[in-house]
């Protein structure tokens, strides 16, 4: 359990999980299938340079949130423009029934050459209950994505999961089991499960589907096993 | 079907040895070539007719350009499609292994010459020597010395699990007695893939088991290179695939540094997924501090992107703009292409192209296509033809050849080229002056034979006297280019030392300043040292005073010019000055190398935070942080300076070892007018008789005849030379004023 959590402030609300990685390793679309919905933006143009705070509302509300605490309604749009040192984080509110028990941040900026941005991501992944870090099939878990992994304590790290994304792009079969064995390797010691995903396609199903068919390809596409996994987790910090 | 899938190998294995260039770029470095070709010819013609103490300069201008080679490195981050790239390029899809693991783990060369013979050896595999594989299995090479250095006595968990696995791996892989295969050098008449992928390729070798027969050497190959006698290079070119950078593999990522100081022209390869990340930046920066700025962005994988082409152009100006506001400075052509789709193009013979493409791509592609849209019926109506051009031209590889011949143009290898060609002129225009003179003395004593013979022995003293004369001035004159030779030693010496106190004194305040920070500081939060502006404060002040040492060079070379053009002016008999003008090709650009060498302070963060935890005391910390920064500098420091002596030196060779040719040349002249008058004294004294007398005779009519033929030879050489230095210069302007930035591939 969390030992330390230094956002515990506010009383009964539900356990944090971030969603963490390089920038276009595909956290948006991620969001979006633990969600079951395309609410954040995944465009090639679309990069939010601030981190998104997901948390349950009755109704759906954007704001910018100012670090000193005020907010200010906004849109996807103006998101791009209004990134400044005085703005803290974007707050998305959904009446989606997985945000009743858990809030969902994405910590936009590992990698981008701006250490500013990499010490608040940092920061963010710090105070969450667990982290998905986000590494794109193709060019899987390099040495900087090491490097500001190790950054975090070896507790948040063993209740963490490594998401192959973009599995799609993997030609065959035989390359999926040796990027698997790789990683495994390289990266295993360092979370508590690594799980393989085609977020684009498992975002573009729009969460658990009930047809035959479809169910087949929510299975295919991993969206089942990482929506599994995080709900183990939310479990895991609410006895 | 995305990246280099089974099928893409087996289509290269059959289009071997007939590979189908139906849409072959234009040969890449052809107008060096032809200018390369013109120059070894010219030397050959000149050597007919220049006297002997120039002949070694011509033969050492000839050897430069046996060898002159352009050297092109392909660098990138680790999975970015480098080797798949190389495959594109020189048309030979499959040749370099690749696989969805980081799969290159040695540095390859690959050698292009063209040429009819076939190259003895097709591939040359060195392995690492006995000692080396010990400095690099057992300690970690360099990496070990590196952290040895930061944290004493501390060796990161991490990196000696990896030397365990890679050292079993070894013993596996090769069997227990592998240490019998250390120092060999393994030659093979042919490549083969297989060959290929069993020295180059790190394997995947994390699977349980292996299945594979044949043995896999890449742990303990040093370098690989291949040769080819063809090739899509008109000049010699020799390409380096490195393994990427930001391995996870901390061995693997030493070996690519080691290469980097070498090229002429970078490509710097990113995937278009993830374009310029930190570690691409940081790369970037690397290469900008030493000076490489020759560099290429392929942006590599357009074809993973939702929308290839409008994405691609997205991507595309995203990075223009960022490498704007990273390095003001430079112009970095940018191009965006897929070498995925390079590779399927060279096999359009072999495979059905629309099987391998997602439907997306093909309406990106076959959009021209009169019949297009979106209708599957029209799709499938897309000539394989039409497909195969289509794909060629959005593959960017015609883009990046252009590019790399427009850049070729004022590559290290172009200023060679310029400065040979430079050097044929001087010699061609000093030959044909010293020839005139000699001519025109042959003339009036032809002349003067046939008129008078009383007269003769009057003028035979008088030239005597004059040949005396002139023989003095220029042995002074050889006593003065030694004197000049000792000035410019000294000059660089005093300047060499001034420059090492200079950037001592940068690391020393940098140093203080450092371990200043450490002492005020009680955040503990500091990651790490960042030794990058240290770097570039030594690049500058190294820079700058190199600059100020070569202005001070140019200054005395144009002092010194036309004052040796008004002593040798003065000389008796005709003596050529018109000639001695002052070296017209630039200084060339300084190399600051070492300063890319990782030191010790280089370290990612996870050490740093070992050394903030190994040093309680914020004293202790930031006198070991002087210290440590002094340490690791130092060598550098001398490294640069040595660095610059040898550069200066050969400027300052460059214009004694005219001066000397100029010497020798006429003191040769001298010469042989002497030996002319002796016999011509002889004979008027009577000692020899009338056969002699014709052989003078017609000993002089030969030399006229061979003077004036070397006379009209120089003029047509002097002709062709100035002709080829404004070909170099124009090509050389034109990469410094580049054209507006090309568009994206096939748009």
């Amino acid at each position: 359990m969390a030992v330390r959590s230094p956002e515990p402030a506010r009383r009964g609300s539900p356990p944090c999980i971030a969603v963490a990685g390089e920038a276009r390793s595909g956290k948006s679309s991620l969001i979006n299938v633990l969600l079951g919905s395309s609410v954040l933006p995944t465009g090639f143009n679309d990069h939010i340079p601030l981190p998104v705070l997901v948390s349950y509302a009755s109704r759906l509300s954007l704001s910018l949130e100012l670090s000193n605490g005020r907010r200010v309604p906004t849109d996807w749009l103006a998101t791009g423009l209004t990134a400044t040192h005085n703005t803290r984080r974007l707050r998305l509110g959904l009446p989606i029934d997985l945000l009743e028990t858990c809030r969902l941040v994405e910590a936009a900026g590992f990698a981008t050459g701006c250490d500013d941005l990499d010490r608040r991501a940092l920061g963010i992944c710090r105070r969450a209950h667990s982290v998905v870090w986000c590494t794109p099939a193709v060019q899987a878990w390099k040495a900087s994505e090491r490097d500001a992994w190790l950054m975090l304590p070896k507790r948040l790290r063993e209740r963490s999961i490594l998401a192959v994304t973009y599995k799609d792009a993997i030609p065959s079969e035989r390359d999926a089991e040796q990027l698997s064995a790789r990683l495994r390797a390289e990266a295993g010691p360092y979370f508590s499960k690594i799980v393989m995903i085609a977020n684009n396609r498992a975002a573009a199903l729009g969460g658990q589907p009930d047809g035959p068919n479809t169910k087949h390809l929510w299975q295919a596409s991993g969206g089942a096993e990482i929506c599994a996994a995080v709900r183990a987790l939310i479990a895991e910090a609410r006895p | 079907m995305r990246g280099d899938s089974p099928q893409l190998q087996d289509g290269a294995k059959a289009s071997c040895g007939e590979r189908p260039f139906r849409w072959r770029k234009d040969p890449i470095g052809a107008s060096l070539e032809d200018v390369r070709a013109r120059l070894s010819s010219l030397a050959t013609k000149l050597h007919e007719h220049v006297d002997e103490p120039t002949v070694p300069l011509l033969h050492e201008a000839q050897r430069q350009l046996e060898q002159a080679c352009c050297r092109i490195g392909v660098v990138g981050q680790v999975k970015a499609g480098k080797s798949t790239f190389i495959n594109a390029l020189v048309e030979q899809p499959g040749l370099l292994p690749s696989n969805i693991n980081p799969s290159t783990a040695v540095v390859t060369l690959l050698n292009f010459r063209h040429s009819k013979a076939v190259p003895e050896c097709a591939a040359v595999f060195r392995l690492f020597s006995p000692d080396e594989w010990q400095d690099l299995a057992e300690g970690g090479g360099n990496l070990r010395k590196l952290t040895e250095r930061l944290v004493p006595g501390f060796r990161p968990e991490l990196l000696r699990a990896q030397l365990e696995f890679m050292r079993k791996r070894a013993e596996r892989r090769l069997g227990p007695d592998f240490h019998e295969l250390l120092g060999q050098c393994h030659c093979f008449k042919q490549t083969t893939p297989e060959l290929l992928s069993d020295y180059i390729s790190a394997g995947s070798d994390y699977e349980a088991t292996s299945t594979s027969e044949r043995r896999r050497l890449s742990d303990i190959t040093r370098t690989a290179e291949l040769f080819f006698s063809d090739g899509p290079f008109a000049f010699p070119v020799t390409l380096i695939d490195t393994p990427g950078n930001n391995d996870a593999f901390l061995v693997r990522d030493e070996v690519t540094r080691r290469t980097l100081d070498s090229p002429d022209i970078f490509i710097f390869v990113l995937s278009a997924l993830q374009p310029l990340s930190a570690a691409d930046l940081s790369m970037l920066r690397l290469l900008n501090g030493l000076h490489k700025d020759r560099i290429i962005v392929f942006i590599n994988r357009a074809d993973q992107l939702a929308d290839p082409l409008g994405d691609g152009l997205t991507v595309k100006s995203a990075v223009e703009r960022r490498l704007r506001l990273e390095f003001p400075t430079l112009d970095i052509p940018v191009i965006a292409g897929s070498s995925w789709w390079g590779n399927l193009s060279l096999l359009a013979d072999h495979i059905d192209l629309r099987a391998h493409l997602k439907p997306s791509d093909l309406i990106a592609l076959g959009g021209p296509n009169p019949s297009g849209g979106e209708d599957r019926h029209a799709l499938a109506s897309v000539s394989q033809l039409h497909l195969s051009h289509a794909l060629h031209e959005s593959s960017g590889m015609p883009q990046v050849a252009a590019t790399v011949t427009r850049m070729m143009g004022s590559s290290g290898t172009a200023v060679l080229l310029r400065q040979i060609a430079a050097c044929f002129l001087e010699i061609a225009r000093s030959t044909a002056i010293l020839t005139k003179a000699e001519l025109k003395s042959l003339e009036k004593h032809q002349e003067v034979r046939r008129l008078e013979a009383m007269t003769v022995s009057s003028k035979i003293a008088e030239e005597q006297q004059s040949l005396r004369l002139a023989e003095e001035r220029t042995t002074a004159l050889q006593a003065t280019f030694k004197q000049i030779d000792a000035h410019f030693s000294e000059l660089i010496a005093t300047g060499t030392e001034a420059l090492r106190n200079d950037l001592g004194q940068i690391v020393h305040e940098f140093s203080n300043q450092q371990a200043e920070l450490v002492l005020l500081s009680r955040d503990h939060r500091r990651n790490k040292v960042d030794v990058m502006p240290l770097r570039g404060r030594l690049e500058g002040a190294y820079l700058a005073s190199c600059g100020q040492m070569a202005s001070d060079l140019k200054c005395i070379e144009g002092f010194l010019y036309p004052q040796l053009q008004v002593i040798v002016g003065n000389l008796p008999s005709n003596s050529p000055a018109g000639f001695l003008e002052p070296p017209r090709a630039p200084l060339q650009l300084l190399p600051s190398a070492p300063l890319s060498v990782a030191v010790a302070l280089d370290l990612g963060e996870p050490w740093w935070r070992l050394w903030f935890a190994a040093n309680p005391s914020s004293q202790q910390k930031a006198d070991h942080l002087r210290k440590l920064i002094e340490d690791e500098f130092t060598p550098l420091i001398e490294e640069l300076v040595s660095l610059a002596q040898i550069r200066l030196t050969e400027r300052v060779d460059y214009t004694v070892q005219r001066l000397n040719a100029i010497v020798d040349g006429m003191l040769t002249g001298i010469e042989r007018r002497k030996v002319l008058l002796a016999a011509e004294y002889s004979l008027l004294t009577g000692d020899g008789d009338e056969r002699s007398s014709t052989k003078l005779e017609n000993e002089l009519a030969e030399r006229v005849h061979a003077c004036s033929e070397t006379c009209a030879a120089c003029a047509l050489f002097v002709e062709e030379l100035t002709q080829i230095i404004e070909i170099l210069e124009t090509s050389a302007a034109q990469t410094d004023c580049p054209q507006p930035t090309m568009e994206l591939a096939g748009t």
